[in-house]
């Protein structure tokens, strides 16, 4: 602060006027509910009178109580709460909407469809835009998909692990299968879990049967094979038909199957967590509609394996297996009713259809 | 002539005659007198119109109807009525008036002497001025009588009780133990030998002339601030505006009055060096002690013959 020249300071001490304000002039004059003119009177004897400056300085009432008008000229808006808030509120809409954009991304990356080319003469699958060939179309999902869901990849191994564990457990299905099928609950386990899209990439599965009736409610009958000329049209390689369809023959041409991989759906999993009953209990089946699609898919040498060879090929066999199914459960499976009501499933995303034999008293649960 | 009022019994005052009003004053009370609730406190609108009629001629006494309308209108009527109500002993108007403000007279004490037992006796004492506890011509004389609505009641009580509080500290200030000061450490001032040398007076004619020019609000900062030494936030409560606007003020003063009064001495025919100069010298800074320059160089005496006692002073500034 500037300094005040001695000499100024000396005139200011100036004798006070002898009409002090009364008590009411000074309350009026603290509380500006004086006119101009005589609140400029009031203020020139301040500013001249001490004492009546001491009165004044006490009478004023301390901040906390004060109903003064301040000075108007700056906005409340600006005071520091409102500020400092208002800044919390701002950041918590930006990073909301910073996470919501990425998890936008992250789902729509994961829907994002392959193509997948399968040469039936070779057996093997390659991957249209990278070139990346395999014996199996999820191998070459996995590589597409290993940056987007790798938390799913312990849960394919054990599903995978579970499996093999049951392979040797499903008489009902030694019949047609090219190794030996798991038992009856862990199918239904197993088909439970791509029901549920749980451990296997995110398949989607239409539909569940009791699994106390699968061995006879659940008898997959392949369509027979088509004519020759028809089977070029035919999407479908005929790789992905178990040796049960002897019959057929095995287009020449190449073919290329749209294979579809859907992220792992919440939705799933929570409507599995929601529904108890639905839940894998002792003794009661899981959906098992891939179960016939894995019958169905047997490669010719898992065929072989399925005709009473010894043991010890049997476990190749079952390895085999195992590695085959896991290979074919990135295909999706669909359900529907022919308008004659017959039951039909499909395994190329219902390209074509196999009829389905359900026996009476089987009852259907919608996933 | 009774000067204390039951409930329901008019007031029965010597005052100025009805008949003596303005026109407007009447008018006035007459549309005032249902609002502000003089009739439970038992005043008629006769004893309204009397009032209003002090307080306009106390404020105003010789300005038109308009000022007086103007001024009636601005007041605090109801607790004008309530005040004037307690000071004619009306006791439903004071059982009021305890209940709004009896606690508050004891915090004003406390936030006024910053101290519980002296707030007491001031709030004490003021209950009972406030009471009437004089009486004048036999009849009861209540401070209360002397408000005129021109503020709020609690800040009239407020003011009343700093202006008692500065009185008993002005009283107290005049008189000091000498023991007292003595054990503090207090030395008696001598008098000055040599007097204080005049000021310029082209120098305290231009100073005198720049601290005119001011307005009133200026000038008040200045003291305020220079001369009793008050916070920049004390200053800004007194006059109601916010405390970064004292300090801008108070700096661009500090500078525009020595301009000014830079000015006023060039005016008056000193250069701007010697106007400078004059300016930043204090007289009283310059005067030497020539006894001690010129004896300088003669050895002091280390035990001098002669005694001399200082006189002691009266111990005021």
């Amino acid at each position: 602060m500037e300094q005040l020249p001695n000499i100024v300071r000396e005139r200011l001490k100036s004798a006070p006027s002898a009409d002090h304000p009364d008590p009411d002039l000074l309350t009026a004059f603290a509380e500006q509910a004086l006119p101009d003119q005589e609140r400029s009177r009031v203020l020139l004897h301040l500013s001249r009178c001490a004492d009546c400056r001491n009165v004044l300085a006490l009478a004023v009432p301390p901040v906390e109580t004060a109903s003064g008008p301040l000075d108007t000229a700056r906005t409340v808006w600006f005071r520091w709460p409102i500020l400092r808030w208002g800044a919390v509120a701002a950041c918590v809409v930006i990073v909301g909407s910073a996470v919501l954009m990425k998890r936008e991304a992250m789902v729509t990356r994961s829907l994002t469809p392959v193509a997948i080319h399968s040469d039936a003469q070779s057996g093997r699958f390659v991957d249209q835009r990278t070139n990346k060939s395999s014996s199996s179309p999820l191998s070459l999902l996995d590589s597409e998909q290993a940056s987007t869901s790798p938390a799913m990849e312990p849960s394919r191994e054990l599903a995978a692990d579970e499996r093999t564990k049951d392979l040797k457990a499903a008489p009902g299905l030694q019949e047609r299968a090219a190794t030996k099928p798991p038992s009856n609950k862990k199918m239904a386990e197993l088909g439970g879990n791509l029901a549920g899209g749980r451990g296997v990439g995110g398949l989607g599965v239409g539909a569940a049967v009791d699994a106390d009736k699968f061995p006879r409610a659940f008898a997959y009958v392949p369509r027979p094979a088509p004519p020759a000329k028809e089977q070029a049209k035919n999407s479908l390689p005929q790789r992905t038909n178990p040796a049960t369809l002897a019959g057929a023959d095995v287009p020449q041409k190449s073919e290329t199957v749209a294979v579809q991989a859907e992220a792992n759906s919440p939705e799933l999993d929570t409507a599995a967590a929601e529904s108890p009953e639905k839940r894998e209990a002792p003794g009661k089946a899981k959906p098992s509609s891939t179960t016939a699609m894995f019958d169905a898919m047997k490669t010719p040498a898992l065929a072989g394996a399925a005709d009473g060879q010894p043991e010890n090929s049997a476990k190749e066999v079952a390895t085999r297996a195992r590695a085959e199914r896991v290979s074919q459960r990135s295909l999706l499976s669909r359900w529907t009713i022919s308008s004659d009501g017959q039951l039909q499933h499909s395994v190329d995303s219902g390209q074509t259809w196999q009829a389905v034999v359900v026996a009476e008293k089987a009852t259907f649960r919608a996933l | 002539m009774s000067s204390i009022a039951h409930d329901g019994d008019p007031m029965d005052r010597a005052t100025q005659p009805v008949v003596g009003l303005a026109p407007e004053v009447l008018e006035l009370a007459s549309e005032l007198y249902a609002k502000c609730g003089a009739a439970q406190f038992g005043l008629t609108c006769d004893d309204l119109a009397r009032i209003l009629g002090e307080v306009a001629q106390k404020y105003l006494a010789a300005a038109g109807a308009a000022q007086v309308r103007e001024l009636c209108v601005s007041l605090k009527i109801e607790e004008l009525v309530l005040a004037r109500a307690c000071a004619a002993g009306n006791e439903r108007a004071w059982e009021t008036f305890m209940a709004r403000y009896r606690e508050k007279l004891y915090e004003m004490g406390l936030q006024i002497t910053r101290e519980d037992s002296a707030g007491r006796e001031l709030s004490d004492s003021l209950y009972a001025d406030l009471y009437g506890t004089v009486s004048r011509d036999g009849e009861r004389v209540s401070k209360l009588s002397s408000y005129t609505g021109r503020g709020s009641l609690e800040g009239w009580l407020r003011t009343v009780m700093a202006q008692e509080h500065v009185n008993r500290y002005r009283r107290q200030k005049r008189t000091v133990s000498l023991d007292e000061e003595t054990e503090e450490g207090a030395q008696f001032a001598a008098p000055d030998p040599d007097p204080t040398p005049a000021m310029d007076p082209r120098l305290v004619s231009a100073t005198d002339e720049a601290l005119a020019a001011l307005p009133a609000d200026e000038r008040f900062m200045l003291v305020a601030y220079y001369l009793d030494g008050r916070t920049l936030a004390d200053i800004a409560r007194m006059l109601s505006v916010h405390e970064s606007t004292i300090s801008r003020k108070l700096d661009k003063l500090a500078k525009y009055l020595r301009k000014q009064v830079l000015a006023g001495l060039s005016r008056r025919g000193l250069s701007r060096r010697q106007a400078e100069e004059a300016l930043q010298v204090d007289v009283r800074d310059l005067s030497l002690n020539l006894r001690d320059r010129l004896t300088q160089d003669s050895p002091a005496n280390a035990f001098p013959k002669k005694k001399v006692e200082a006189p002691a002073g009266d111990g005021s500034d």
